[in-house]
Parts: C-alpha cells; structure tokens; sequence
C-alpha cells in the first residue's frame, strides 16, 4: 500500500445490534447482538451463510433501515441507537449494490458525476470534468460516453465504485460488488479496488460470500452467523491471513498474466 | 449473373452484368422492403380480380366480389385528392386527434405520477379509476354528447378517454417497476425529493410512457372515427365542409359512393401508421439509453 496519510475517519464501532423484522410467525431475528469495531480507513469484509444479517447491518449502516437495539458510532458519532433508531441516509455512506445500480439513462460520465450535481455542490461543468478524470484514472476512458446497458459488466462495477467516491465517502458499503463476475475480471477488479483504496483511503465494509476474496481484500474479516459472530481478529489470525493473502495475490496475479498472454 | 451476399438486413450486390440492370435494382431493395412489396402487389392483384369477378365469373365471388375495385378506389382518390373538403376532413379528424390527445397526456402524465407516488391518493381514486376503465369510449359518445356544450368538446372528450387509460396505466406501471435499490442510491448520494423525482422518476417512466402514448394515439383513431360516425361530423355536419375522415366513410356509405368509403378506410389507416411511427420515433429520441434493446 503506498504511502497516503492515514485516514483519521471512518471508524465504526458497533454494539450489541438487534434487529427484527415482522415474520409470519412473529419477528425474525437477522442480527442478535452483533458488535464488533472497523478501524479508520480499514477494509472489513463481512462474510456469512445468507440470512445471517450482513446486508441488515449494511443497510443500518446506509440509513435504509433502523435497528431495534444497540447502537452504531462513526468516529465518535452516534449513527443511530438510543434516540435515534435511523441513521440518517447521506453521501458520507455511500452503498454499492449486488448487481450494480448505475441509472439506465445516464451515460458512465452523468452517473459518476450525479452526486456532486444533486448535492449543488459543483457546477455541472466541474463535475463532469471531475468524473471524467476519476474515469480516466480507473481506466475506463473509452467507456465514458457509452450507457451502462452498452459497459461490461466488470467496467460498470468499477463506474459505480467511481460513483460512490465521487462523494468522498468515510465509509464505501460495497453488497457482495463482484458477485456476478467471472473470476479472472473478479482478481482484476480485486486489484483495481485496492489500487483505488490505495489513493483514496475510505473505510471499506466489504460483504462477500466468496471467502477467499473476503481473506484477499480484508484488513479485518468478520465472520457473521445467525446467532454468534466469531471476531477473527487475533495477531494468530492476522499472521495467517497475510500467508493467504500473499498465497492467493499470487494465484490471482498468475492467472491474470495468464489471461494476458491469451489476449 | 450478379453474386449476392446478404448479411442481416443489408444486401450487397457484386457488379452486375450487363443487360441485368432491372433486376439488380430490385435486387438491391432491402429484403424485407421486397417482400412487403410482394404482398402489396398480391393483395391489389387479388383484389382486382375479386372485385371484377361478377365480369368474368356467372357469379361474383362472395365478400371480394361486392368490393369496388381498386381501379375505382384509384378513381375516387383521384377526385377526391383535388377537393379542398377531403383535406378539411383530414384537418377537422387531425385536429380532433391531436386536442384530445394533448389533452389525454397533460392530464394521464400526471395523474399517473400522482398514483406512483402516493399511497393514499391511489388507494382514494383507483378504485373508481378500475371501475371506469372497462367503459368502452365509444359508450360515452350519448353522455359526452349531453354532457358537453358543442359537438367538437364532445368528440375531443371520448377520444381523451380513450388516450388517456393506456397512458395512465402504462406510467404507473412503469413507475411500480423501478428498481428500488436506484431509489435508495440517489438517497445514498444525496439527492433530495424533488431531484429525485425529476431525474430519477421522470426519466425511468419514460419508456413506458412512451409505449402507453403509442398504444393511446392508435386508440384516438379508432375513436375518432365513430365518434365522427355517431355524432355527424361536429358542428360542420358535411363532407365538403370536412366532417372528418370517420364522416367522410360514413357520408360516403349512405350516399352509395362506396369506392370513397375505401378511400377514407385507406387515409385513416395512413393517418393512424403515420402518428404511431411519428410518437414511436419521438420515444425513441427521447430514451436514447434503450438503442440496445429497441434496436
């Protein structure tokens, strides 16, 4: 990782989250307790069987939904608990969905260039040009003027992840980005996510299925379950974590070249 | 021989021979325009001779052979084509057309937004909207008729009905189809109600608004012609003084004239296939992001 300043924002700490929601047979419990802290600037990737309430505490995290108990600080801040059972939804969260919701009728530039124009906090002329250079950075120039339905699928994972920066986010929610990939553009966008997070450190609350890819990108992995989280978060662990990491970065950067030399 | 490589739609011709020239201009018509052509030409040919057929048969041939023969068709366009009251009809069913249309969109367009985004709005007035939907236009031309001060409000309100349904629908099921994680990330990146629904709502019903204005203008057209028919023209009340094209068929049916009646059938489908490739072609400017899927 190079050399940026270290990021003094973005810590959140969680504690004791409870959330329900109405069942047919009275309320589901999707997350029973749940507490765990995510460094300044880290990337924590939160893997779990489904239902285990991962995008519940994602979308507690957003605003888009309250939690029935506990409490979520950033920084110090109160994001919702007592006295205020919703965090209020704003561009400092910013989510990157499942399968992408870029807007249809948006070019790649307008999409990138959508929040700071909503928020009037640029001139539409700055913000396109702002846009076009974060395209331009993540190597995506020859997609700018396309719409997203005529952008592979890979490319427009990485317009949206531009979209979210755009914002300047402390925290970027990513909701299982590169599940729909094939593996090879999987490693690519691996890489391309970490390069981004290289030059501009977020918090990163990263939910994946796919383990390896949680062990490649985490800093920090929370496993959840239904009922109990195991915290992975020893030196022992972190030890083992950088033997995979560095063994699948490995695997990853072989099968790239590979893929290079097939081209 | 010349060689012929069709690829898709398009199809290349290699040099042609000498003494070819006829058929390779044929030849390098769009395929699809050639056989749209074919069955113009078998159509007219079979036409002919049906309608000819009490000539040359003992008997005319059933249903055909009561049509006027597109060679007196030809005839009675050709008159009409220079009687100023043709065109007025033309204008008078236009007109019609287009203010109940106008009409249909001003109000459909937002009334449908209304019902997409409130709740308690939607479950106030759907209920008679359902009820009112299966009502056919046509069945309003008495009520319209007591209703409405002069002939040409009455008319202009029944082809408003029948617009106005499709549009409304197909924008509220456009609305109810948007995806709810775009809702939940232009929240996410800031943007406030009103934003939200000039460039999220507005641009993401388009589609569908433009495929319920299409359907709506094809209905203006069946309507305004038994509107025509059943109300007498309007105010005008005769074909010179263009009663519209629907007046024109009927004029034509009660005056015995009936290769006009063909003639008028002829303009309405025209007027009809004009207006939905013109809306078609509007939509299609207007959500330029659907080329993949519309093209």
């Amino acid at each position: 990782m190079t050399a940026t300043a270290a990021p003094a924002r973005g810590a959140i700490r969680i504690r004791d989250v409870v959330k329900a929601y109405p069942g047919r047979d009275g309320p589901v419990l999707a997350v029973d307790h749940c507490s765990f802290d995510v460094g300044a600037g880290e990337i924590c990737a939160v893997v779990g069987p489904s239902g285990c309430g991962k995008t519940t505490l994602l979308a507690a995290l957003a605003g888009f939904h309250g939690i029935d108990s506990g409490s979520i600080h950033v920084d110090g801040q109160l994001l919702c608990g007592p006295g205020r059972s919703r965090a209020e939804v704003g561009p400092d969260r910013v989510v990157v969905f499942q399968n992408g919701a870029l807007f249809p009728w948006k070019t790649n530039l307008e999409n990138v260039a959508f929040a700071p124009i909503v928020q009037g906090r640029m001139s539409r002329r700055d913000a396109l040009d702002r846009a076009a250079s974060l395209l331009a950075e993540a190597g995506l120039r020859d997609d700018i003027h396309a719409y997203p339905g005529e952008t592979s699928s890979g490319a427009r994972r990485r317009v949206e992840i531009a979209r979210a920066l755009m914002t300047d986010p402390t925290i970027l929610l990513l909701d299982e980005p590169f599940r729909a990939l094939d593996a090879l553009t999987k490693s690519v966008m691996h890489e391309a996510l970490l390069e981004t997070h290289a030059r501009r450190p977020a918090t990163l609350f990263f939910i994946t299925h796919d383990l390896g890819e949680a062990v490649f990108l985490g800093h920090r992995v929370v496993v959840l379950t239904a009922r109990t989280q195991a915290l992975l978060t020893d030196a022992r662990y972190r030890a083992l974590v950088q033997q995979v990491a560095a063994l699948v970065h490995e695997e990853a950067r072989r099968a790239f070249e590979v893929g290079d030399r097939e081209h | 021989m010349s060689t012929e490589v069709t690829t898709g739609l398009t199809t290349v011709v290699a040099p042609r021979a000498p003494g070819r020239r006829r058929l390779a201009g044929l030849r390098r018509l769009d395929p699809r325009v050639r056989r749209g052509a074919l069955s113009w030409v078998a159509l007219l040919v079979f036409w002919q001779l049906g309608a000819t057929s009490g000539r040359w048969l003992a008997e005319p041939l059933p249903w055909v052979g009561r049509l006027p023969a597109p060679s007196d068709v030809l005839a009675a366009a050709l008159v009409l084509v220079a009687d100023p009251g043709y065109w007025h009809s033309w204008l008078a069913s236009g007109g019609r057309v287009l203010g109940g249309f106008a009409a249909a969109v001003l109000c459909g367009v937002p009334f449908s937004a209304l019902l997409a985004s409130s709740a308690r709005f939607r479950g106030i007035v759907f209920p008679v909207f359902e009820l009112l939907r299966p009502v056919p236009p046509l069945a309003w031309v008495p009520a319209a008729i007591l209703f409405w001060p002069t002939q040409e409000l009455s008319i202009a309100f029944v082809i408003f009905l029948g617009a106005v349904y499709p549009i409304v629908l197909n924008g509220l099921g456009g609305a109810r189809s948007i995806d709810p994680r775009l809702l939940e990330t232009a929240r996410s990146l800031g943007a406030s109600r009103w934003s939200i629904f000039r460039r999220l709502l507005l641009p993401a019903v388009l589609p569908a608004l433009a495929v319920g204005m299409e359907i709506g203008i094809g209905i203006t057209w069946e309507v305004v012609v038994a509107a025509e028919m059943i109300s007498g023209g309007g105010a005008a009340g005769s074909a010179a003084s263009g009663g519209g094209l629907g007046f024109l068929i009927w004029s034509s049916y009660v005056g015995g004239s009936y290769p006009q009646i063909i003639v008028g059938m002829i303009s309405i489908g025209i007027a009809g296939y004009a207006s939905s490739a013109l809306l078609r072609r509007i939509g299609a400017r207007l959500t330029p992001w659907r080329r993949e899927s519309v093209g």
